[in-house]
């Protein structure tokens, strides 16, 4: 305040300002001053701690506070700040796009690899629509008649056997002609 | 939260791609039964029952990948020779190999062996007729005075990578 005061002289020293402007601005700033005073008055009387800061402190902070005002205004103007919300929603909706589209690949693919997995298990193995055909034997061919005739003739001599057999039990008693019967079989 | 989401999604589906992968392996790999005829045995899953034109066939079995041309190159064969019950199969086998060996069968070895606790006669010989060579493997055995003759067969080049498949069928093989 004491500052505006002088700085106040000054201009109606050098006709900036009229008289009249000067007494009203003077008394508003003496006004001022004397509350301020009063109020540092009244500290003291309330035994609070009064710094009693002079007036180079007050012209001081006076004009960091108006630097620190310019600076805020510069950088308002000339500093524009990163739109992030924009870029921010873009982003979140490109991810949450790439991420939907991977999720439901993922969830088909789990599905199909389901439903493959139980077809395998439960279809039946080797279906093969293809006709299997063995012709090999153990008997070959050319010695099959043969071995055939061959069992067929065993099967002969023992029905032959049976029959003398049934022949010679009735008749034990006639056991020459049993005899004479094998001698001429 | 979402990431954790969608790694334990792409588990899952690795999960369930494994699994079905490993069912589909393990299909053919657990071995299949055979219960027919008054036979039974046990033959590699991958196997297939073949149609057989071979005379007094029970059975036959075959790997459905050696088809070459409708016809298998590897499997297994059961014949019950047309004799009658409790004929000697020493018998049997004498009167079968009597003559069967000339130009078409070439004999690589015989014995006496044990097929699932049963004496056999083995006799092994190759053959080379239509320009693959092959090799056979028969057991003739009795169980229950009923003759059986097992007769495998594969190309020789595959005969020894078939010998687990052929063990896996004769080592289970029962007659009722």
């Amino acid at each position: 305040m004491l500052n505006s005061l002088k700085k106040l002289e000054s201009q109606f020293n050098e006709g900036k300002v009229s008289k009249r402007q000067y007494s009203l601005e003077k008394r508003v700033l003496e006004d001022k001053l004397d509350t301020v005073l009063a109020a540092d008055r009244i500290k003291k009387l309330q035994g609070k701690e009064v710094t009693e800061k002079n007036l180079d402190y007050w012209s001081d902070k006076k004009k960091e506070d108006e630097d620190i005002e310019e600076k805020e205004a510069l950088i308002k103007k000339y500093v524009t700040t990163p739109k992030e919300e924009p870029v921010s929603k873009t982003k979140s909706s490109g991810m949450t796009r790439g991420k939907i589209s991977l999720l439901i690949f993922v969830v088909a693919a789990f599905f199909v690899g389901t439903g493959y997995g139980v077809y395998l298990m439960s279809a039946p193995a080797n279906n093969s629509s293809v006709v299997i055909t063995v012709s090999d034997s153990a008997f070959p061919t050319v010695n099959n008649t043969t071995n055939q005739t061959n069992y067929n003739s065993n099967k002969t001599t023992t029905v032959v056997k049976k029959t003398t057999t049934t022949t010679t039990t009735p008749s034990k008693t006639t056991t020459p002609t049993t005899k004479k019967n094998n001698s001429t079989g | 939260m979402r990431q954790y989401i969608i790694l334990l999604l792409v588990l899952l589906c690795s999960v369930v791609f494994a699994s079905g992968c490993i069912s589909e392996n393990k299909n053919n790999n657990t071995p299949k039964t055979y219960s027919q005829n008054n036979v039974s045995f046990n033959y590699p899953g991958s196997w297939e029952i073949a149609n057989t034109t071979s005379p007094n066939a029970v059975v036959a079995v075959a790997d459905p990948n050696s088809v070459q041309n409708g016809t298998p190159t590897t499997f297994v064969l059961i014949q019950k020779p047309a004799v009658s019950k409790g004929t000697n199969i020493a018998t049997l086998y004498a009167t079968n190999y009597a003559s069967f060996f000339n130009n078409t069968y070439q004999l690589v070895s015989e014995g006496n062996v044990t097929i699932n606790g049963v004496n056999a006669l083995e006799n092994i010989y190759k053959t080379n007729t239509t320009g693959i060579q092959k090799d056979y493997q028969a057991e003739w055995l009795s169980e229950n005075g009923t003759a059986y003759v097992i007769l495998c067969v594969a190309n020789t080049n595959d005969f020894k990578n078939q010998q687990s498949n052929f063990n896996l069928i004769l080592n289970s093989f029962k007659a009722q």
